[in-house]
């Protein structure tokens, strides 16, 4: 079913393993009346072929601005960037022509949003939007491509595809809508997904059908995930790397393991600390985290997180701690006290080999040093 | 009691972040300040914002500079209204038979019309035929789309069947055609044009009441108003009123820029107000068979019916804004 | 479906009894003449009790049925029929006059901190609007039910819209505390909320449930919430109770198919114990509760009902409605065959 398509404008296939997408120092800025709001602020992150990759944050963290960046959906004016590449193979979005984006979205990058309703067209039928994507990219007549577009939506689990095809959004459920979404942005066969909160308006078994989707097209496919929530859950059960992030930037960017067990960043201590867990009653008080997110026009001095941290000092309003390698590889935080969290967290032993932010500050060019460190 | 006011100091941080956001104040405080500095720097802000509900709208509109430029020329139609018979050049009834249609010059400023009449005078005295009628066409459409409009929305079941099937007969005529059948029925003149405007304007009135009314009666706050044991009257006066006569408020005004064109429209097909007043449609009307070679008689009063409708349109624009809570 | 109400280990009346709680919304057609084409059945026959400061929470995914019934026990919507009791008195009819006394002992905390609140009212027009109702003397009560749930008393005259979704939480419980309730239904308080800031409201709601004594009917489709606040738990499903049990049966040994389902839909904040779970996945979506399906609500995304019973035993989910009953695993489930099963 697969052979027929050819749209792909990559010159070969990625390789496993292989980064297919890397961001660099992106800073999207949205100059808005009442100032600079700086969504994105220096983020860097990168995905391999067949990798999900975790961007968790809360409400205002610029989780989602990079995605949507990389999608071009970032309206300019008022959003400007301020730096940054988003290379994928080899080629900078930012600085491709339109057509060439256009080709690379939908047919090598594709995204999913939390509310289907709002990105699916109410009035065509479901069938005619996903061929009529197929149309646009694929050299296709369109009786085949509305023979793809219901074997998408079979693929997809859709019962009765062929009936379902000539019905209307509104007619589909909340967890069908979803599913005709992804059975859209599979249409071209992308080798990079970008889901946005794909499940937080679906109930919890309807999200569990929905992710066991995902799970199964990208084994099959080995398709990339950039799974964006606000769940640790979700992470914790889906993503081999998880960003955290925190006022527009990257706070911690580790394997899941490292995130949950060995966090560096107070900050993703503090979200640990402050869930509430359905597989232990745990009869204490939560710990939350103090305070509100900031705002992204008026971000705290230094460390963004400062203000609301417990383990603040002078260094953390005073200088923006940089990203650095941690004690174990591929982890990265930002933070002036990992060394702190560490003790928190793992106790005494772990402490002693970790490396702030604060000592690398002082100490010269951090993440290179870190990495001769560890290596 | 210890660890209710825990949270406090805790919160306390944003607090003041939220209210720098809102003074434009751009000085962070040092958490570690505590709970009592921290308070006391909200205080000394709060005091200044301290302010009525009504301050509040004012501010935000006088922060659009089109919607203060339509009050300013609404204020000064309505004070060349108020004001007509003192700064009026000459009398507007008064014929000059030996100059009709002069050009505009020093005598006549923006010239006469076919029997001698100075335009200037009748286009001052024209702006109180456009405000009385505009104002109190509303006026009635006001009172009663918001009685019935309220009726329909609140009460529901078939206050509401009725009430919006009439109000759906009377939106289906266009507002001009239905006045010219009341005029043709009671006679000419500025009560009637007042009148059939008013009556054919409400129907819109009631179904925005209605409409904001259903959404707002089923939001949680009345909701939670009904938990607190509010009555009926508190709670159509208290929280749905308020929050449902803004967009009817916004409404209003523009619509007053409508009746003022559709009076002019009505006087300019000849079913307005009584031959020979001074009126902008009528004066239109008898310009515009000069068209292309006398055009002073038709542009003049074209350009205050314009220029009055812009003033209520960007006001009504200003009002959607202001009245909007949520923005700050 | 009637099931025996708990009574509290003491002995003592129960705050609040809920006895065969039914709600049906006609579903009409028609403009000019109406006419009623059918019902949704959005509660269809609930019991339960609550004691003084205890935690009840109802679970259960959009549309079972659980905010209907949160609504219906403080009479802000009609029940169709059914029982409801405050401290032993029938308050089911009960007149205009007594039901608003009763509003002094039942409130509300709602899920939107932002549809909640009246945005043209300052905060304190809003906290004061119950002494005025009520013709209660008001003196210094606002500042203090600011102080109470956290909040600085100087914001008293601001309006909500300049309050973070969590500061507006707080104002939101500080109305419901105004009067000094007993019962406090909590419709989802946390899930509109940012993860940090749940934390902080659930903390809030338990301080005040110990100082004051308070009992919940917590209303949540998040477990995990539900696992750290509740002290029993109702699973709901089509407008009908599956399972109700103390907290720690019902996620240690829950017994009824969608318990099961669902408590193992929620993913855990831990990966390796997410890499080692394995994933009820039941099909489908909620049917509509306008036209449920017969006998068990439940049989048509059953995984027990797909894949473990024969012909014999599916005929009798699919004809007889199962009851609320205990059948041998220490609490009531309605399921014909119900079986504990771990999914944690």
């Amino acid at each position: 079913m697969r052979e027929t398509l050819t749209a792909t404008t990559l010159e070969r296939a990625p390789e496993p393993g292989e980064t297919l997408l890397e961001i660099e120092d992106l800073r999207v800025h949205f100059h808005t009346d009442n100032g600079v709001v700086k969504a994105v602020d220096g983020v860097s992150w990168s995905i391999a072929r067949g990798e999900t990759l975790g961007i968790v944050g809360e409400s205002g963290s610029g989780k989602s601005v990079s995605a949507m960046a990389v999608m071009g959906l970032v309206p300019t004016p008022p959003a400007r960037y301020e730096s940054g590449r988003i290379m994928f193979m080899g080629k900078d979005l930012l600085k491709a022509d339109e057509k060439a984006l256009r080709k690379i979205r939908g047919n090598d990058i594709s995204m999913i949003f939390q509310d289907p309703l709002t990105s699916l067209n109410p009035v065509f039928k479901v069938g005619h939007q996903i061929a009529e994507v197929i149309q646009v990219h694929e050299k296709m007549g369109r009786i085949p491509a509305r023979k793809l577009a219901v074997d998408l939506l079979a693929e997809v689990g859709i019962p009765n595809p062929k009936q379902r095809a000539s019905e209307y959004p509104h007619q589909f459920s909340g967890g069908m809508r979803q599913r005709a979404m992804i059975a859209m942005a599979l249409a071209l066969d992308p080798v990079l997904l970008l889901a946005d909160e794909p499940t937080t308006a679906l109930d919890v078994t309807v999200q569990a059908q929905i992710m066991e989707l995902l799970l199964t097209l990208q084994q099959e496919r080995g398709t990339a995930i950039v799974l964006i929530t606000h769940d640790l859950g979700l992470v914790a059960s889906h993503a081999d790397r998880v960003l955290v992030m925190y006022a527009g930037k990257v706070a911690e960017l580790a394997g899941v393991d490292d995130i949950f067990y060995e966090p560096r960043h107070a900050y993703t201590h503090g979200l640990l600390s402050g869930l509430a867990r359905l597989d232990v009653h745990r009869a204490e008080r939560l710990e939350p985290i103090p305070g509100q997110p900031p705002s992204l026009i008026r971000v705290p001095s230094g460390c963004a997180f400062h203000p609301r941290c417990k383990l603040a000092t002078q260094v953390c309003t005073d200088v923006v701690p940089e990203l650095v390698m941690q004690d174990r590889p591929n982890h990265t935080a930002a933070c002036h006290h990992s060394d702190q969290v560490a003790l928190l967290v793992n106790g005494p032993a772990a402490a002693q080999h970790v490396k702030s932010a604060a000592e690398t500050t002082a100490a010269g060019p951090p993440v290179a040093e870190a990495e001769t460190r560890t290596s | 009691m210890t660890s209710d006011t825990e949270p406090a100091p805790l919160e306390s941080p944003a607090a003041i972040e939220a209210t720098s956001r809102a003074e434009g104040d751009a000085g962070l405080v040092d958490p570690g300040s505590g709970f009592a500095g921290a308070s006391g720097q909200v205080t000394a802000l709060g005091g200044i914002r301290r302010q009525t509900q009504f301050g509040d709208v004012r501010r935000r509109f006088k922060r659009n500079k089109l919607a203060v430029l339509g009050l300013v020329m609404i204020a000064s139609v309505v004070l060349m209204a108020l004001l007509a018979p003192w700064i009026a050049p000459q009398n507007p009834l008064h014929q000059d038979l030996l100059n009709t249609q002069a050009s505009p010059g020093r005598a006549h400023w923006i010239g006469t019309d076919e029997v001698g009449r100075d335009q200037l005078s009748r286009l001052i005295h024209g702006s109180r035929i456009a405000v009385i009628v505009g104002v109190a066409s509303i006026g009635i459409a006001l009172v009663i789309g918001i009685a019935l409009g309220a009726l329909a929305g609140y009460f529901g079941r078939w206050w509401d069947t009725i009430i919006m099937r009439v109000a759906d007969v009377f939106f289906a005529f266009p507002v001009i055609i239905g006045a010219i059948v009341i005029i043709l029925v009671i006679g000419r003149g500025i009560m009637p044009v007042i009148l059939s405007i008013g009556i054919f304007s409400w129907a819109t009135v009631a179904r925005l009441l209605r409409s904001s009314i259903l959404s707002i009666r089923e939001s949680e706050y009345v909701e939670a108003a009904r938990s607190l044991g509010a009555s009926r009257w508190r709670i159509v006066t208290r929280h749905i009123l308020p929050n449902s006569l803004a967009p009817v408020l916004v409404y209003a005004t523009v619509a007053v820029a409508t009746a003022i064109v559709a009076e002019a429209a009505l006087s300019f097909l000849g079913a307005g107000v009584k031959p020979g007043t001074p009126d902008w449609g009528a004066m239109i009307s008898d310009g515009q068979k000069f068209f292309g070679y006398k055009d002073f008689l038709w542009f003049f009063p074209s350009i205050a019916v314009v220029y009055t409708v812009l003033g209520f349109v960007f006001v009504g624009d200003g009002l959607r804004d202001a009245l909007d809570p949520k923005l700050r | 479906m009637t099931t025996p109400t708990r009574t509290p280990p003491n002995g003592a009346v129960p705050l609040l009894q809920v006895e065969n709680l039914v709600k049906h919304y006609p579903i009409t057609s028609g403009i000019v003449f109406k006419h009623k084409i059918g019902d949704v059945r959005a509660v269809d026959g609930i019991s339960i009790s609550i004691s003084p400061g205890e935690t009840l929470a109802m679970v259960g995914e959009s549309g079972c049925g659980k905010s209907t019934t949160a609504r219906a026990v403080l009479r802000l919507v009609e029940p169709t029929a059914g029982a409801l009791k405050f401290e032993g008195e029938d308050i089911t009819h009960v007149k205009a006059g007594r039901l608003r006394e009763l509003r002094r002992e039942m409130q509300i905390i709602f899920q939107d901190p932002y549809a909640s609140l009246n945005p043209r009212m300052t905060v304190r027009t809003i906290l004061s609007e119950p002494f005025k109702i009520h013709g209660m003397e008001e003196g210094n009560r606002v500042s203090e039910l600011l102080e109470l749930v956290g909040l600085a008393p100087e914001h008293a005259d601001r309006y909500p819209h300049e309050f973070s979704g969590g500061q507006r939480q707080r104002v939101g419980i500080a109305r419901a505390l105004a009067l000094d309730p007993k019962l406090v239904v909590c419709d989802e308080p946390v899930s509109a909320l940012d993860v940090s800031i749940q934390a902080q409201v659930i903390n809030l709601l338990e301080d005040l449930q110990n100082d004051r004594g308070l009992a919940y009917l917590f209303i949540a489709h998040d477990l995990s919430v539900v696992r750290h606040i509740a002290d029993r738990v109702a699973v709901m499903y089509l407008g009908v109770i599956v399972e109700i049990a103390d907290r720690d049966s019902i996620f240690e040994r829950p017994a009824h198919p969608y318990t099961q389902a669902l408590i193992s839909a929620v993913p855990i904040p831990d990966p390796r114990k997410e890499r080692q779970r394995k994933r009820i996945i039941i099909s489908g979506d909620v049917p509509s509760p306008a036209n449920p399906p017969s006998g068990c609500r439940f049989r048509t995304r059953c995984q027990k009902f797909r894949d473990e019973l024969n012909e014999g035993e599916r005929s009798k989910c699919i004809e007889e409605q199962p009851e609320l009953i205990d059948r041998g695993h220490g609490h009531p489930a309605a399921c014909h065959y119900a079986e504990v099963e771990k999914v944690l």
